[in-house]
C-alpha cells in the first residue's frame, strides 16, 4: 500500500458492522463510493445531487470521492457519473447469522417433526429415541412401546411438565414385571438388618437401559458392590474374607457315607475292589453338575456292594421264649390247628423247647418284660394261642394300638396269615416249627422258634415302616416301663448291625425339635440337598469342563482322614457334625482365581437378588373352555 | 511492551477476577487439566456409591459449552467490563477442550445409542474439530500474512485487484499503441485476463504452495522470448502488478478462510445447544 | 426525498461566554491591559471586539472557589479583574481536595442502550442537538457550580502560596503551550475574572507585541520555575537557589513550531539524510556544558552509525541529559565528552542549565551520599547502564525504535500498535469502536508497518496535539483532567483544519446523515455538512477503550512508545 492512501481525504472508515456490501465488489469490479444503503438497495447509482446554483447545475461530488467531477451535471441537473445499479450482497457475518438460524431451525424442525409423527410409527425415526434396547427388553416392548417403562411418553406437555417436577418411577415400571423372593426396593431383597438403616435401592441405580442389544443390563463392577458393603477389598484374591470354618459342607448329610472308610479301605478289599468306582465320577453325576454334584441313587452306586447285607438283616416278630409252664389250653389249640385229637393232652413235663429271651418287638407290643419269666408267660401264651386262632388279628390289634394313626397295614404287608397260624401252633405244641423250605426269597416267614421279616431289598417299605413305627413310638417323655421297653426295641430296630435291613448303617437320624420343644427323631431317608443359598452361585460344570474329571475334585475336596465320621452320628444332632472333607479355604479358589488369572468379580459367585423372577404368564395364549357337548 | 490502557477501568465481574492475571496458555490448560481430573475422580465416587454420575458430568458439562456459547455475546459488548476479549478467548479455547474430555467422561464412550444422541455427538465432534482447525489457522496464519509483505483490508480486496487490472489493460494497451505488437494483448487475452480477474489459486494459498508465484514467473517467461526490448519494459510493468496481485491473492485466500470457517463453527454450535437443550427436557422428562 | 439541511456554522457560533454583552465589551475596553492593545492591528474579519466578545467572558467566583488545577489542560488565560487569588506552589495540593471530576462517562443503562442502538446508516446526527446547543453548557466548561476548596486558612499554611490581585493575568502557558496548568489557584476573596480562551490569546498575541513580549517574559519568570521545581534533580532547592538556576537557564528553541507542515515534505528525502536537516542541539563528541532539558517538543538521541546516525531513543517534556558526563567530569574524570548527539525532531523548546551552576548547586548533593538521588535520575532520564546497552545493541534490536523516531510516532501517548504476527484480522476492534461510538468505527485498521508491527490509523492523543493549532472553535480540545484529545461534535465546523494538521492522518471528515441515510446539507449551496471525527479512547465508556478490549488474541495495545522502547526486546505481547 502506498503511503498516500492512508492520507484522511483518500482512505475512509471501513464499516465491518454494516450488513450490506457492494455488489460490484462481489463481481471483482470497483466498487462505488457510496457503498450500498442501508436497506439494501445500490447506493453508487449516481455520484452526486446536482445543486442549481444561480441557474447552472453543479456537481457536488463528496470532496473526498474527487470532489466536482470535470464534466459536471448533464442537461436537466442530471448526474453525469451514472451506473446501473448494482445487487449488493450480504456480509459474512449476516450470512453467519442466518446460518445459525438455519441450524437451530433444523433442529427444531426435526425434533418437532418426531414428535408429531406417532412414536412406534416414527421409532426409527424418533428424535427423542435414547438408543436400541439390550436383548431382553427389546421384543416385548414392542407393542406397548416407550410407555411400557416411561409413562410420561407419548402424553401431551403438561404431562411432561408434570414429570419433570416428579420423581421418575422407572423402578416401579420395572417391577411390574419382575418379581424377588422378598421386598423389591431392598437391598438383596430381604430385611437384612432392620435395626441398622440402610437404605432402600432402586433398580436403576445398578441397572441402565438403552445401550443396545449387546449391553448387559445385569452387571456390576465391584465397586458398586462395595459401595454398600462395609468391607470393600481390592479383589477376590487380595481382601476378600476367609470363607467360613465349614465351608462348605454345613448340612450334616442323610446318608452316612463315609468317604474315607471307603476310599482308604473297603474299595480296596479284594471282595468288592471290581465293583468299587475308580474316581470320584464313578458315583457322582458330573454330567448334572451345577452346584451341588449328586450321587447317583442307591441302585447304580451302593447295591453292589449292600445289596447282600440287607437282605441279611431281619426283624424278629416275635419268638418263642422259654416258658416256664405249658398254659395254652389245648382244646382250644387242638381246635383251632385241626390238629388229631390226640395231641389234645398236655404233656406231663413241660420242658420249654425254647430257652431264648423274647423278642423286644413283641416285648414291646406286649408291655412285657422280655426276659422276666414269670412275667410274660402268660400273656405269652395267651398271643401263641390268639395266633393259632386269629393268626395276626391279635398283632395287628396290639399295632394299631401303638400309634395314632394305625400303621398295622404298613408293619405287616405282606404277611400271609397261614405262616403265623403254623408257627404259633407247632409252638403251643411246644414244637419247634420246621418250614417246608428255606426261605430264600423274602418277606414274612416262620422258622423254628421266631417269625422273621426278611427284606426284599433296599427301601423295603415294611422295613422303613418298622423303622418309623420304633421311632414313632420312642417318642415319648415318660419314664415308663413302656417307654424303655419302646427305646430298646428302637435300639435294636436302628442298630446298624442288626436292625431290620440294616437301614440305620447309612441313612441318618436326626433329632429335631417339634412344636411342643420335644425331640423327636427323624431318619432322613432321601438324599438331603445342599443348603439353600439363594445368595450364592457356583457351577462345578464350569471347572471340572477345565479340569477334567478324573482327578480334579480332589483338587478343592480333600479328606480329612482324621475326623471320625460315623461318630458324629451317634446322638443324632444335626449341628454336632464334622465332615469326611477338609472345609474348603479361599487359597484352594483363588490359586486360579488370582488377579493375574481368572479375575473374579462379586457376581461370579454371588447373587443380588433373591429368587428373581417374572409375574407375567409366559404364555399369553388361554385354553379353550370345553365344549358343552 | 508495557501496557498504557490509558483510563480504562478494566474491573472483572465476578469469578474471572479470581482467575490469575496470567496470558500464560499452558497456565489455563493446566487449570482446565486438574479440572477434569477432580471432576473424573468425583464421577468415579458417585459411580462407587450407585448414584447416577451422568448427571454430575452432565450438568458441568452443560455449564461449560453455556459459557462457550456465551463468548459470542461477549464479542457483541465489548462497552461491558466483562474482562477482556483475549482472556476470553484463552478460556473458550480451554474450556472447548475441558468439554471434548467431559463429553467423553459422560457419554462414557466415543459415540451414542440412539438417534438424537447420535446427532449430539456428530454435532458436537464437527464443532470440536471445526474449533480445533481454527484455532490452529489462526495461530498459524497471520505470521505468514505479515511475512507475505503487504497488508490489505479483506473489504478493499477487490478494490485493488479492479484497480490493478485497469492498470495492467492500459499498460498491454499502451503497449500495443507504441510497438504495434499485439503479443502482450494476446497472451492477455487468452491467460492472464483469467489471472487478473479476481482472486486466484486459492487452495494453493490455502495450503501454503507456492504455485501462484511459479505461475505468474512461467507466465513472464513464457513471453519473453516473443517480445521486444520495448515490450519487454512493459512486460516488467505487468510483472510487478502481476506480483502484488499475487500477495493480494494470498491474503484474500488466508483471510478468507480466517472469517469463514466461523460459518461451520459457530452456526454448528448453535445447533448443538439446541440439540443440548432438547436432551435436558427429555431426561428430565423420562429419567428424572 | 427530503433533504435535510443545516446551516454552515460559523467560528463565532458558539460564543465562549454565554452573556457577554456590547456593554462587557465596553468595560474590558477600559481596563489597562485591553485599553494598550491597539485596535487597528486586528483584521476585520477577526476584530478586538469581536474576540472580547466571542472569545472571551466574565466569569465570578466565590471565596475559595478553585478557578484552575495543577495537572488540569486547560484551553484559557484568565485575566484579574477583581478580587484576590491564590496560587499553591510545587508540590501543590492533592487531587481529592481540588474536586477532581472525571470524564463523564455513560451510566449502566447508556452502556446497554449501546446495544439496541445499532445503526445500519453511518454518521447519523440528530440536527435539533446543534440548535438547542446553546442552551446547553458544553462539557469541558467548569461547570454551572465550582468546585471549592475546604480550609483555606490550613491550607494557606501549609503549603506555600502566592497571591494574585488585579490585573494579573494566568494560565496562558497552558492555553498556548498545550501543556497541563502547572499550579492550582483558587480565589481567596469573591472575584471577578476575565477568562479568555487561547483563540483569543492567539490573536492577541498575533496582533499585539505587548501581549506577546508579556508572554514571553512571563513565560520565563513563571513556567520555569515552575518547570525546574518540577524536575527531580531540583527539587532539593530551596526558592534562592533555584531562582539563581533559573535566572541562569538558556532558552533554546530549534525547529518549527508547526512542524507538522513540512514533516510530510521531509519524509520523502533520503533516509540517511533526511536527518541531516534536523537541528542539532548537541554534537557527539563535543564537551558537556550545561544539562539539556525539553521544555515541549522532542529530540533525538543518536550515535554515528556507519555513515548515518543511529537513534537510540528519544526525549520527551520533562526529560533531560547531560548530568552524568558533567558529575564524572567534575569528580576528575578527563576528556569526558558526550557520548550521543541530540536534534531536534520537527520542534523542541529546550532548557540549557550552564555547567557553573550544576556544578555550584547540585553535585554537591549529590556527593553527599544520598544515593536514593542517584536513583532519581535514572527514572526520568536515560539509565546509565540502559545507555550503553542501547549503544550497544545491534541494529535489529534498535529498528523499531527508529522507525518510530522517524514516523513520529514518538509523540502520541495512545499509539495503536498491532501486532501483526497475532493478529488475525477479524475486524473485531473496528466492530467494537464502532459499537461503541454509534455504529460508526473511529479508526481505520490500516497504517505503517514495519516487521511485524502496524501503527494503525488511530489518534495517538499525543503529547505535543499539532491537531489543535488552528481549530477555529476549540472544538478539538484536551479533556480537563487526563488530557486526552477529543472533539466536540456540536461544536465543530467541519473546517478540515485538524484533519490536515495532522501528520499521521488520524483524523477523518465524515459528511453527517439524518435517520434515514440522506446527507445533511447547508440549504444555501447544497454541500454536505462535515464534521471531524477521531478516536476519543472511548472517554464516556465504563470499560476504557474498546478496541484493546474486543481482541480475542493480545494483538492491540494502546501504546507510548517512550515505555515500550525500554521493553522491546523483550517477547512482545
Amino acid at each position: 500500500m502506498e503511503e498516500n492512501k492512508f492520507d484522511h481525504d483518500q482512505s475512509h472508515y471501513e464499516r465491518p458492522n454494516l450488513p450490506y456490501r457492494c455488489g460490484r465488489a462481489a463481481l471483482w469490479q470497483t466498487p462505488c463510493n457510496q457503498g450500498p444503503e442501508a436497506d439494501g438497495t445500490c447506493g453508487g447509482i449516481r455520484e452526486c445531487n446536482p445543486f442549481l446554483k444561480n441557474d447552472r447545475w453543479e456537481c457536488r461530488r463528496d470532496k473526498k470521492f474527487g470532489g466536482p467531477c470535470e464534466d459536471g451535471p448533464g442537461s436537466g441537473g442530471k448526474c453525469s457519473i451514472q451506473r446501473p445499479p448494482c445487487a449488493p450482497r450480504s456480509t459474512l457475518r449476516v450470512i453467519r447469522g442466518r446460518l445459525v438460524v438455519l441450524a437451530v431451525g433444523v433442529v427444531l424442525a426435526l425434533i418437532g417433526s418426531s414428535l408429531a409423527l406417532d412414536p412406534r410409527v416414527g421409532g426409527i425415526v424418533s428424535i427423542s429415541n435414547a438408543g436400541p434396547l439390550s436383548k431382553s427388553h427389546a421384543k416385548f416392548t414392542e407393542k406397548v412401546g416407550c410407555p411400557s417403562c416411561h409413562v410420561a411418553h407419548g402424553k401431551g406437555p403438561v404431562a411432561w411438565i408434570k414429570a419433570v417436577f416428579n420423581n421418575s418411577d422407572l423402578s416401579t415400571q420395572c417391577v411390574n414385571c419382575h418379581s424377588f423372593g422378598g421386598p423389591s426396593f431392598k437391598a438383596h431383597n430381604a430385611n437384612l438388618s432392620p435395626d441398622r438403616k440402610v437404605q432402600g435401592t432402586q433398580c436403576v441405580m445398578c441397572h441402565r437401559e438403552h445401550g443396545g442389544p449387546t449391553m448387559s443390563t445385569r452387571f456390576l463392577t465391584p465397586e458398586q458392590c462395595g459401595s454398600c458393603h462395609k468391607n470393600t477389598f481390592e479383589s477376590f484374591e487380595r481382601g476378600h474374607p476367609e470363607f467360613s470354618e465349614k465351608f462348605p459342607y454345613f448340612n450334616r448329610n442323610s446318608i452316612k457315607f463315609d468317604h474315607n472308610s471307603h476310599l482308604k479301605k473297603h474299595f480296596d478289599n479284594p471282595k468288592f475292589s471290581d465293583k468299587a468306582p475308580d474316581s470320584c465320577a464313578g458315583c457322582h453325576t458330573i454330567t448334572l453338575s451345577d452346584r451341588e454334584i449328586r450321587p447317583e441313587g442307591y441302585e447304580v452306586v451302593c447295591a453292589a456292594c449292600h445289596d447282600s447285607q440287607i437282605k441279611k438283616k431281619e426283624l424278629i416278630l416275635i419268638r418263642l421264649p422259654e416258658l416256664m409252664q405249658d398254659l395254652i389250653d389245648r382244646k382250644l389249640l387242638v381246635q383251632a390247628c385241626n390238629l388229631p385229637h390226640s395231641q389234645s393232652k398236655k404233656e406231663e413235663e413241660f420242658l420249654s423247647v425254647s430257652t431264648e429271651q423274647l423278642a423286644l418287638v413283641s416285648a414291646f407290643l406286649l408291655n412285657i418284660p422280655e426276659d422276666d419269666l414269670e412275667t410274660y408267660d402268660q400273656p405269652l401264651q395267651d398271643l401263641i394261642l390268639a395266633m393259632a386262632e386269629e393268626s395276626h388279628v391279635p398283632f395287628a390289634d396290639l399295632i394299631n394300638q401303638q400309634t395314632p394313626e394305625p400303621m398295622a397295614m404298613s408293619l405287616l404287608a405282606g404277611l400271609n396269615p397261614e405262616v403265623l397260624k403254623r408257627a404259633a401252633c407247632s409252638w403251643g405244641l411246644n414244637q419247634e416249627y420246621e418250614p417246608p423250605a428255606e426261605a430264600m426269597f423274602g418277606g414274612w416267614y416262620a422258622d423254628m422258634l421266631e417269625v422273621r421279616y426278611k427284606p426284599s431289598g433296599h427301601a423295603d417299605p415294611v422295613a422303613k415302616s418298622w423303622v418309623e413305627f420304633a421311632l414313632a413310638v420312642s417318642s415319648s417323655q415318660e419314664n415308663d416301663d413302656k417307654t424303655v421297653r419302646a427305646q430298646a426295641m428302637r435300639d435294636q430296630l436302628l442298630s446298624s448291625k442288626d436292625g431290620v435291613g440294616g437301614c440305620i448303617k447309612c441313612h441318618a437320624v436326626t433329632s429335631n425339635k417339634d412344636l411342643k420343644h420335644h425331640f423327636q427323631l427323624k431318619v432322613n431317608w432321601n438324599y438331603g440337598k445342599v443348603s439353600d443359598s439363594p445368595y450364592v452361585r457356583y457351577k462345578h460344570e464350569d471347572h471340572i469342563d477345565i479340569l477334567g474329571t478324573k482327578s480334579s475334585c480332589l483338587n478343592c475336596h480333600t479328606l480329612n482322614t482324621e475326623v471320625d465320621y460315623m461318630a458324629s452320628f451317634k446322638d443324632y444332632d444335626p449341628g454336632n457334625w464334622v465332615s469326611n472333607f477338609e472345609s474348603i479355604r479361599k487359597e484352594t479358589c483363588s490359586q486360579c482365581h488370582s488377579e493375574t488369572q481368572i479375575n473374579l468379580e462379586c457376581q461370579r459367585c454371588h447373587i443380588y437378588h433373591l429368587k428373581p423372577s417374572f409375574k407375567k404368564e409366559m404364555l399369553a395364549v388361554k385354553a379353550d373352555p370345553p365344549s358343552s357337548t | 511492551m508495557r501496557i498504557n490502557q490509558g483510563f480504562s477501568l478494566v474491573h472483572v465481574w465476578g469469578v474471572l477476577s479470581r482467575i490469575p492475571k496470567t496470558r500464560n496458555p499452558w497456565g489455563y490448560l493446566g487449570f482446565a487439566a486438574l479440572l477434569f481430573l477432580v471432576i473424573w475422580v468425583w464421577t468415579i465416587q458417585i459411580d462407587r456409591s450407585l448414584g447416577i454420575s451422568a448427571f454430575a458430568s452432565g450438568w458441568i458439562l452443560f455449564g461449560i459449552l453455556a459459557f462457550l456459547s456465551l463468548f459470542s455475546a461477549r464479542k457483541r459488548l465489548p462497552f461491558l467490563p466483562l474482562a477482556s476479549s483475549s482472556r476470553w478467548f484463552h478460556l473458550h479455547a480451554v474450556g472447548g477442550f475441558l468439554a471434548l474430555f467431559l463429553f467423553w467422561l459422560h457419554t462414557g464412550g466415543m459415540w451414542s445409542q440412539g438417534l438424537y444422541g447420535q446427532i449430539l455427538t456428530a454435532l458436537f465432534y464437527i464443532t470440536s474439530i471445526s474449533g480445533v482447525g481454527g484455532l490452529v489457522i489462526e495461530k498459524i496464519y497471520p505470521r505468514q500474512l505479515t511475512y507475505s509483505g503487504i497488508e490489505i483490508i479483506y473489504e478493499r480486496i477487490p478494490g485493488e485487484i479492479a484497480e490493478i487490472r485497469e492498470e495492467v489493460e492500459s499498460l498491454i494497451l499502451k503497449c500495443t499503441e507504441e510497438t504495434g505488437s499485439s503479443t502482450l494483448a494476446e497472451h492477455y487475452l487468452e491467460t492472464l485476463s483469467w489471472y487478473f480477474q479476481r482472486p486466484r489459486f486459492f487452495m494453493n494459498n490455502i495450503f501454503g504452495s507456492h504455485l501462484s508465484q511459479h505461475w505468474v514467473r512461467q507466465q513472464c517467461m513464457i513471453l519473453e522470448r516473443f517480445l521486444d526490448k520495448n515490450e519487454r519494459k512493459y512486460l516488467d510493468g505487468i510483472y510487478v502488478l502481476a506480483e502484488k496481485k499475487r500477495k493480494i491473492d494470498f491474503h484474500y485466500a488466508l483471510q478468507t478462510l480466517l472469517k469463514t470457517w466461523l460459518l461451520v463453527h459457530i452456526p454448528l454450535a448453535a445447533a448443538v445447544m439446541a440439540m443440548v437443550f432438547w436432551h435436558l427436557i427429555l431426561i428430565q422428562v423420562f429419567f428424572v | 426525498m427530503a433533504i435535510t439541511t443545516q446551516v454552515r456554522p460559523q467560528r463565532w457560533d458558539q460564543p465562549f461566554g454565554l452573556f457577554m454583552t456590547d456593554q462587557d465589551v465596553e468595560r474590558l475596553l477600559a481596563i489597562p491591559e485591553i485599553s494598550a492593545i491597539e485596535e487597528s492591528k486586528f483584521p476585520s474579519h477577526c476584530p478586538l471586539r469581536g474576540i472580547l466578545k466571542n472569545d472571551a467572558r466574565i466569569v465570578k467566583y466565590t471565596a475559595g472557589d478553585i478557578v484552575i488545577r495543577e495537572g488540569d489542560y486547560g484551553n484559557s488565560a484568565f485575566l484579574v479583574l477583581d478580587g484576590s487569588l491564590k496560587v499553591v506552589l510545587f508540590p501543590g495540593l492533592p487531587g481529592e481536595m481540588l474536586g477532581r471530576r472525571a470524564v463523564r462517562k455513560k451510566n449502566l443503562w447508556q452502556v446497554l442502550k449501546q446495544l439496541w442502538n445499532q445503526r445500519k446508516v453511518p454518521e447519523v446526527r440528530d440536527v435539533k442537538r446543534y440548535g438547542l446547543q446553546a442552551l446547553v453548557r458544553d462539557a469541558d466548561d467548569l461547570g454551572a457550580a465550582h468546585v471549592f476548596l475546604q480550609d483555606i486558612p490550613a491550607i494557606l499554611d501549609k503549603n506555600k502560596t502566592a497571591s494574585l490581585g488585579r490585573g494579573a493575568l494566568f494560565g496562558e502557558l497552558a492555553a498556548l503551550g498545550r501543556t497541563p496548568r502547572t499550579s492550582t489557584i483558587f480565589a481567596e476573596t469573591d472575584a471577578e475574572l476575565l477568562e479568555i480562551r487561547w483563540q483569543g490569546l492567539r490573536e492577541f498575541r498575533k496582533y499585539d507585541q505587548g501581549w506577546r513580549r508579556l508572554f514571553d517574559k512571563r513565560y520565563r519568570s513563571n513556567a520555569l520555575n515552575a518547570h525546574l521545581r518540577a524536575t527531580s534533580i531540583f527539587a532539593h532547592l530551596d526558592d534562592e537557589d533555584l531562582q539563581e538556576v533559573a535566572d541562569a537557564t538558556h532558552f533554546e528553541n530549534y525547529g518549527k513550531y508547526d512542524w507538522h507542515l513540512t514533516y510530510k515534505k521531509l519524509r520523502t528525502e533520503d533516509k540517511t539524510h533526511g536527518m541531516k536537516d534536523e537541528p542539532v542541539i548537541a554534537h557527539q563528541g563535543d564537551y558537556s556544558d550545561g544539562i539539556l532539558m525539553v521544555r515541549a517538543g522532542f529530540a533525538r538521541i543518536s550515535v554515528d552509525r556507519g555513515n548515518g546516525q543511529q537513534t537510540l531513543t528519544y526525549l520527551g517534556t520533562g526529560d533531560f541529559y547531560g548530568a552524568d558526563e558533567l558529575y564524572r567530569a567534575w569528580q576528575g574524570e578527563l576528556n569526558v565528552s558526550l557520548r550521543v548527539t541530540i536534534t531536534a525532531l520537527g520542534y523542541a523548546e529546550m532548557l540549557r542549565v550552564p555547567s557553573k551552576i550544576v556544578e555550584k548547586h547540585l553535585f554537591p548533593y549529590w556527593s553527599s551520599g544520598k544515593k536514593r538521588e542517584r536513583k532519581n535520575i535514572s527514572e526520568s532520564s536515560i539509565a546509565l547502564r540502559r545507555l550503553q546497552d542501547f549503544i550497544d545493541q545491534p541494529l535489529t534490536d534498535g529498528a523499531l525504535m527508529e522507525w518510530a523516531v522517524e514516523e513520529r510516532f514518538i509523540n502520541g501517548t495512545q499509539a495503536m500498535l498491532i501486532n501483526l504476527d497475532r493478529c488475525v484480522r477479524c475486524d473485531d476492534c473496528v466492530r467494537a469502536c464502532a459499537a461503541t461510538h454509534d455504529g460508526n468505527p473511529r479508526f481505520i485498521r490500516h497504517g505503517k508497518t514495519f516487521e511485524n508491527w502496524m501503527v494503525a490509523n488511530a489518534c495517538m492523543h499525543c503529547a505535543d496535539p499539532v491537531c489543535m493549532i488552528g481549530c477555529p472553535t476549540g472544538a478539538i480540545h484536551r479533556t480537563m483532567s487526563g488530557g486526552i484529545v477529543v472533539i466536540n461534535d456540536d461544536t465543530c465546523i467541519g473546517c478540515e483544519t485538524c484533519a490536515n494538521s495532522c501528520p499521521y492522518s488520524n483524523i477523518r471528515m465524515v459528511s453527517i446523515r439524518d435517520e434515514v441515510g440522506s446527507f445533511i446539507t447547508d440549504p444555501q449551496n447544497q454541500k454536505p455538512i462535515l464534521k471531524a471525527t477521531k478516536c476519543d479512547l472511548c472517554a464516556d465508556q465504563i470499560s476504557g477503550p474498546a478496541c484493546v478490549f474486543a481482541c480475542p488474541h493480545d494483538a492491540m495495545r494502546r501504546v507510548d512508545f517512550k515505555e515500550a522502547g525500554l521493553d522491546e526486546n523483550k517477547s512482545g505481547f
